[in-house]
């Protein structure tokens, strides 16, 4: 079941095209990596996604609902929660209560009497429990990551768009954050990650979509996207890479 | 009924009874006109201090305290309401100014935010002197009817004034310290800290910038009213001085800026130390000395005076409830 589906999406800064007729699909359970180069656009097709710009042309669905024209606030309580690429918590209020703005004024619209309740299972999920009180200044870069996908979570999404929540990662971190991204689709929620560690992408992602200068190059499982001439001449580069394989690239 | 709230009930009793009982004890006259004041500019700053913590930086809130004190002397005269009434459904048109200002700043933040409000300020005056000047009779103002009935003794009503004052800003404190720990009090500290993420949340951001605004202009018309029709009995397009836009933001970040306890505490320490320089030193060797006492506090105490005693507090609770023996860790 296609979750978020998007048809010849646009969006141009000026004279510059960030995004050219992008098409994507993200299915139910379904985890899609986002890669290219700095600046393929990758995070403006989060940002346009989550309706922080308006797209020029195109549409985006949401279960056949549209979002294209509705506000940040609106897409997150219609069911699409994002991360940012780095990491941004609300830094007056406790971990706790991080959570609780993205339980009380998400999807779930939980009752703000029970959101503190609620907000417990989430820390434990992602790790954090011991730390519900404190502050976020008093938080790891990897806490912070765990926050920032909590919080997420909290709002009750149907997808969730993870911008690079891999980076400044140890490699035993990020096997961390693996496990934590699979147990999420078990739910059914469609994941589509940006990522820069080739090799997580290819160990998690089931598809692989390729941007290149605002357009997509490239759609596919990521023995295809590893095989793909035009990906390894535009942005995997002429080393070899395995899919599932433990040699990085990129 | 929560913790939080059992706990703000507990905090306005005190702020209540303190200053009730004091009015038994003190007869100065000069005493009560100041504690009316403090009571008065308290709720002024509350206002000030539940916008800022919305992430809205105002400094233009005496249009607010300017338009409640108009609208409310202008119920009393030409609709006949009393004016206990009318101060009360005066401030609705300043909560109107709120959402006014706050829509046509909706984008703006921070010092851009402040330079609009205060540059509306300057406009609501002329506003007031010009366009409604036939109504506002232009730069000699209007008296403001006495609070309470008349025919009272000087004392009884000043006594009353007092009272009435104290009364409101306690409610006035109840009412902000619930929003502040109610899901709009969420919505207000996730948009300070950053907009976009808590749209990226869900949050109705233009919906709380609006509600604060809205809120904000109530409460500061509401003590514009009252002071006009308690301590100055006339009001003037002089309230709309920059320096009453001032005065509430040195109030919040004295007493503890985002908290609902601060504004009260901090006009209080505030306008004592200020009240009694005045009468001891002069008025130039008085700015010296509060501007001194504010930087003290932004040095030393960045948090405010509140934070502090609040902390200094639960330190001696702790150490009363530990066992005899223990040292602490």
């Amino acid at each position: 079941m296609t979750r978020l589906c998007g048809t010849g999406v646009t969006k141009r800064f000026g004279g510059l095209v960030a995004l050219a007729g992008v098409d994507f699909e993200v299915g139910a359970g379904e985890i899609v990596g986002l890669i290219g180069q700095n600046g393929a656009g990758k995070t403006t097709l989060i940002n346009v996604i989550a309706g922080v710009y308006q797209p020029d042309a195109g549409s985006i669905t949401l279960d056949g609902q549209p979002l294209t024209r509705l506000g940040p606030d609106r897409i997150t309580r219609l069911g699409v929660a994002r991360t940012f690429q780095v990491p941004q918590p609300f830094p007056s209020l406790t971990i706790l209560e991080n959570v609780m703005v993205g339980l009380v004024f998400g999807r779930e619209a939980c009752r703000p009497g029970d959101a503190a309740q609620r907000a417990r299972p989430v820390l434990d999920a992602v790790g954090l429990a011991g730390k519900a009180d404190l502050r976020p200044t008093s938080l790891t870069v990897v806490e912070l990551r765990k926050l920032e996908l909590a919080r997420a979570l909290a709002s009750g999404a149907r997808v969730l768009l993870l911008d690079e929540i891999n980076a400044g990662l140890t490699a035993a971190e990020m096997q961390e954050a693996v496990a934590l991204i699979r147990t999420l689709r078990e739910g059914g929620i469609g994941i589509l990650m940006v990522e820069h560690v080739m090799r997580i992408v290819m160990q998690v992602c089931e598809r692989i979509i390729v941007l290149h200068f605002g357009r997509k190059i490239a759609d596919g499982t990521p023995a295809a996207i590893a095989a793909d001439p035009d990906v390894v001449a535009a942005y995997l580069g002429e080393r070899r890479i395995r899919p599932g394989g433990d040699r990085a690239g990129g | 009924m929560t913790r939080r709230f059992r706990r703000t009930l507990a905090i306005a009793a005190v702020m209540f009874l303190l200053p009730a009982l004091l009015l038994a004890m003190v007869r100065e006259l000069f005493i009560l006109q100041i504690l009316t004041f403090v009571f008065i500019f308290a709720i002024y700053a509350q206002s000030w201090n539940l916008v800022a913590h919305s992430g809205q930086f105002s400094l233009g809130h005496a249009s607010f305290l300017g338009v409640g004190a108009y609208a409310s002397v202008l119920l009393v005269q030409h609709l006949r309401l009393p004016p206990a009434a009318a101060i009360l459904v005066g401030a609705l048109l300043p909560a109107g100014v709120g959402l006014a200002i706050g829509g046509l700043c909706l984008r703006l933040r921070e010092w851009y935010f402040g330079m609009v409000t205060f540059g509306v300020t300057a406009i609501v005056q002329v506003l007031v002197v010009e366009q409604f000047g036939w109504l506002t009779n232009r730069w000699d103002g209007l008296d403001a009817p006495r609070l309470v009935p008349a025919g009272l003794p000087l004392e009884r009503v000043a006594d009353l004034n007092y009272l009435i004052a104290l009364g409101l800003m306690v409610a006035a404190y109840v009412a902000v310290a619930s929003i502040m720990n109610s899901k709009a009090g969420l919505a207000f500290s996730a948009i300070h800290d950053n907009e976009l993420v808590a749209a990226g949340c869900g949050v109705d951001v233009r919906r709380y910038r609006l509600l604060a605004m809205a809120a904000g202009g109530y409460l500061a018309g509401l003590a514009g009213a009252l002071n006009s029709h308690t301590l100055t009995r006339h009001v003037s397009p002089g309230i709309f001085g920059l320096e009453d836009s001032i005065w509430p933001l040195l109030y919040s970040i004295a007493g503890g800026l985002r908290t609902p306890e601060g504004p009260i505490l901090g006009t209080l320490v505030v306008r004592v130390v200020w009240e009694w320089a005045l009468r001891r030193l002069g008025g130039f060797e008085s700015l010296v000395l509060i501007g001194s006492l504010l930087a003290l506090v932004v040095i030393f105490v960045p948090r405010g005076l509140y934070p502090l005693a609040a902390a200094a507090m639960s330190r001696v609770g702790a150490r009363r409830r530990r066992p005899a023996g223990v040292t602490p860790p």
